[in-house]
């Protein structure tokens, strides 16, 4: 009689190898990040360019881009979160799912988890962009730290949001439109001109929302050079979105159905 | 008869008001009577991106001092009907002179920065208050050089790489997807599989 002697292996993680494996070695992951990387080009060669001839500001250029990342990466983060479980619903496969003997907060995070690894690409593509364009102003230490702090808590926040909405969306379009229609939204006050961070409600409207809060903080920082001390207040409505979102998110596993989204 | 010296007054006095009034209008007409405007220097060539500096100079040759001057620029390309919009080339485009004593110049200078290539021309009018005519200079020919690099700031590499890279990646998984059906087909396994 041979005992065999096995390790409880957390079923978030066989969730999230699952999808790990559904996102990257089908073509969704990479098609996803190869007009991601594609974007990213061509917004810093023209904006390289741009800067090269003294048209653009060394640092304005700087600060396009890395808001674009995080804009972009965000987004793409977003579409694959927003389909994660609407999608499973509407091929038909989250029955399979729901039957399998895992938690059902266990696949949310496992999806999570895998959603956010876009994120992670999008970010390991964008850094030599970013780098290499704020090394000519001296601003790559603090471009970089703008992206990975900023752009992940913010990524955090909406990969949270999409995969919340995808749980109680009955079709994939909807999650997806509503998601966008989302991320559009929050990110429409740093990028009006009648909104001005400097005006008492404008700053308001600003910090109080994630995303334009992270594309503020990008802008002080890269563009204007403003101390990173005075910055802090921008990096709350990030945290607070991600850590609420995210728990939102895993609340809303309890009510994983079939068709019925509620 | 001295009704006869009050109309004679009345008629006199007519004449030197219409007299006065036309010489009125003769001063505002002729403001810049005597005033030249010189744009230096008279050609420039600039590489796109980087700038310039100009020189309007405002001389009054007349006996009387001026009235208070403006100078303003403008910059067009007379080879195309496209418009040029100087207000790409400079923040500025009036700025006050003031008054000019006789026989004296005042200058003032503008930095100015091309927003794309080809051949321009640049002039200076100058303007007074009230008056009907402008004043204009001789023209700057600005010849602008394209100057754009094929790897800005060394972002060339990376510009190409990373799509290369991704795109490459994504190439070899469609075909290693599409492999996987083929594969199936020749070991005849997929023929196997229950029809539904």
């Amino acid at each position: 009689m041979t005992a065999t002697s096995t390790r409880p292996v957390a079923r978030w993680r066989v969730i999230a190898r699952h999808e790990l494996a559904d996102l990257w070695f089908s073509s969704k992951g990479l098609a996803v990040l190869f007009g991601f990387t594609l974007v990213l080009s061509v917004l810093s060669y023209l904006a390289s360019a741009d800067a090269g001839i003294n048209l653009l500001d060394a640092r304005e250029s700087v600060g396009i881009v890395v808001q674009t990342a995080i804009g972009l990466g965000t987004l793409t983060a977003l579409v694959v979160s927003a389909d994660a479980i609407s999608g499973e619903r509407e091929r038909g496969t989250l029955e399979a799912l729901l039957l399998a003997p895992v938690a059902r907060r266990h696949i949310v995070i496992g999806k999570l988890l895998a959603a956010t690894t876009m994120w992670v690409a999008s970010l390991i593509v964008a850094l030599p962009f970013v780098a290499i364009m704020a090394d000519g102003p001296g601003v790559a230490a603090d471009a970089v730290i703008v992206l990975v702090v900023a752009g992940s808590l913010v990524a955090a926040a909406l990969t949270a949001l999409g995969l919340a909405v995808s749980s109680i969306s009955l079709s994939n379009r909807t999650s997806l439109a509503a998601s966008v229609a989302v991320l559009i939204l929050l990110a429409a006050p740093s990028q009006l001109p009648a909104i001005k961070a400097t005006s008492a409600l404008g700053s308001v409207l600003i910090k109080a929302n994630p995303v334009s809060a992270g594309l503020q903080l990008a802008k002080n920082v890269l563009v204007d050079q403003r101390a990173w001390a005075d910055q802090w207040g921008l990096l709350v409505s990030p945290i607070v979105a991600a850590t609420l979102l995210t728990v939102v998110a895993v609340a809303l596993s309890h009510r994983l159905e079939l068709g019925g989204a509620r | 008869m001295r009704g006869l010296v009050f109309a004679i007054s009345v008629v006199v006095a007519l004449l030197v008001g219409a007299g006065a009034g036309a010489g009125a209008g003769a001063s505002g007409a002729g403001a810049l009577d005597g005033v030249e405007v010189t744009v230096e220097p008279t050609s420039a060539q600039v590489l796109l991106g980087e700038s310039t500096t100009i020189t309007v100079a405002v001389t009054n040759h007349g006996g009387q001092a001026s009235d208070d001057l403006v100078v303003h620029i403008d910059i067009t390309d007379p080879t195309s009907g496209s418009s040029v919009d100087p207000e790409d080339w400079t923040a500025t485009l009036s700025k006050r002179v003031g008054v000019v004593a006789p026989g004296s110049t005042a200058t003032v200078g503008w930095d100015i920065q091309p927003v794309s290539g080809g051949s321009f021309v640049l002039y200076a009018v100058v303007l007074a208050p009230g008056a009907e005519t402008v004043s204009a200079s001789n023209v700057l020919e600005v010849i602008v050089t394209d100057q754009r690099s094929l790897n800005p700031g060394g972002i060339l590499p990376a510009a190409i790489g990373a799509p290369a890279v991704v795109g490459a990646l994504l190439i070899v998984q469609l075909r290693r997807a599409r492999r996987v059906p083929e594969s199936l087909s020749s070991n005849g396994t997929a023929a196997d599989l229950p029809r539904v």
